[in-house]
């Protein structure tokens, strides 16, 4: 189960492209707190502050400073090498209500048809569960110990699902499937032939006959 | 076979300029792990095709290999001793666009020794600067 850890934040009053850019080379980032139907609030975090508290895998944190109360991390921006957090969503919750937040699947054991050269194919690597925030795990889990060939796993096996929580998805929706390998086709010669075949240009064949008519 | 569209609505497309990062198809989806492209470029069909028989050649069926760009944008060239002039040249190949961050390739089902070795080998064959990223 995710802890719920403490994060520093402060009120930010400058808006904007320009002062959140200068306010991400101090080592800060800008942050927005919303929910409750209460009028959200612009915030600054401290980047590493921040990175820690994703580290240790937390879903929720205990807001001290600029506000009070518990936030949920509803969304994390990150640059496109992701290497640099850009901005934080931050949503009001309390104890006694339910959210729904995205958590990862991981496999326990080893699969026998994957010993037997199979593959083993995630069709869901996540899925979203309706809990209460006290409740959020880090990751859920599947048993593959059975898993033959052909054989699939489904939301409905996940073996650790909190008290209280359900997916908001069927329980019948496959997390993964063990599948026999296709042998891939060897590539042939006919490949420079082929590269020299222009497609089918739209609209060509009407100017061609309405140029004859 | 090289990729290539099946239907088009021009044959030849202007170069244009490559601005900016890729701000979709810039996180893995598919797979665990993939290889992102640290540097904007065209990444012709053939090279394409050249860098998924590299990577399946060394995961052999053992794992699963996703393609993520496809060659949508049409290069001309005008033949070799021809005078300047004339318009412009007629298609030679077919080829992706690629903006810093684009995700080329995802491997699934590997471990993740076997994905880094297999997309060195990769790497060596595209004609831009990558690196691998795992899934977050």
């Amino acid at each position: 189960m995710s802890t719920t850890e403490k994060l520093n934040v402060t009120k930010r009053a400058a808006t904007g492209k320009l002062n959140n850019r200068r306010l991400r080379t101090t080592g800060r980032l800008p942050a927005v707190l919303y929910g409750h139907k209460e009028e959200p609030v612009n915030l600054e975090i401290a980047a590493d502050e921040l990175r820690a508290v994703l580290r240790h895998g937390t879903h929720v944190v205990d807001l001290q400073g600029g506000a009070k109360g518990q936030a949920l991390l509803q969304n994390i921006q990150w640059d496109v090498f992701q290497q640099h957090l850009l901005h934080v969503d931050l949503l009001r919750v309390d104890a006694t209500e339910r959210i729904t937040v995205e958590v990862p699947i991981h496999t326990k054991g080893e699969a026998p048809g994957v010993l037997a050269g199979g593959l083993l194919e995630h069709v869901l690597h996540a899925i979203e569960i309706e809990t209460s925030p006290a409740n959020i795990p880090e990751a859920l889990h599947v048993n593959i110990n059975q898993l033959e060939i052909g054989g699939t796993i489904r939301v409905e096996d996940i073996i650790d699902m909190p008290e209280g929580a359900s997916a908001t998805i069927e329980p019948i929706r496959v997390v993964l499937n063990c599948s026999q390998p296709t042998a891939e086709p060897e590539p042939e010669e006919e490949a420079a032939v082929s590269s020299s075949v222009e497609p089918e240009v739209i609209g060509e064949k009407d100017e061609e006959e309405s140029s004859e008519g | 076979m090289a990729l290539m569209p099946k239907r088009v609505k021009h044959r030849k497309s202007q170069r244009g300029r490559i601005r900016g990062n890729a701000t979709r198809g810039n996180t893995v989806v598919f797979g665990e792990f993939g290889l992102q492209a640290v540097e904007g470029g065209w990444l012709s069909a053939a090279t394409i095709e050249a860098g998924r028989i590299a990577a399946q050649q060394y995961i052999r069926g053992e794992g699963k290999l996703y393609i993520r760009v496809f060659p949508h944008k049409s290069i001309t060239s005008i033949p070799l001793e021809t005078r300047m002039g004339k318009g412009k040249g007629e298609p030679d190949y077919w080829a992706a666009t690629l903006k810093p961050g684009t995700v080329l390739y995802e491997l699934a089902g590997v471990s993740e020794e076997a994905a880094k070795i297999c997309f060195a080998r990769l790497a060596h064959k595209m004609p831009v600067r990558v690196r691998m990223i795992k899934r977050t």
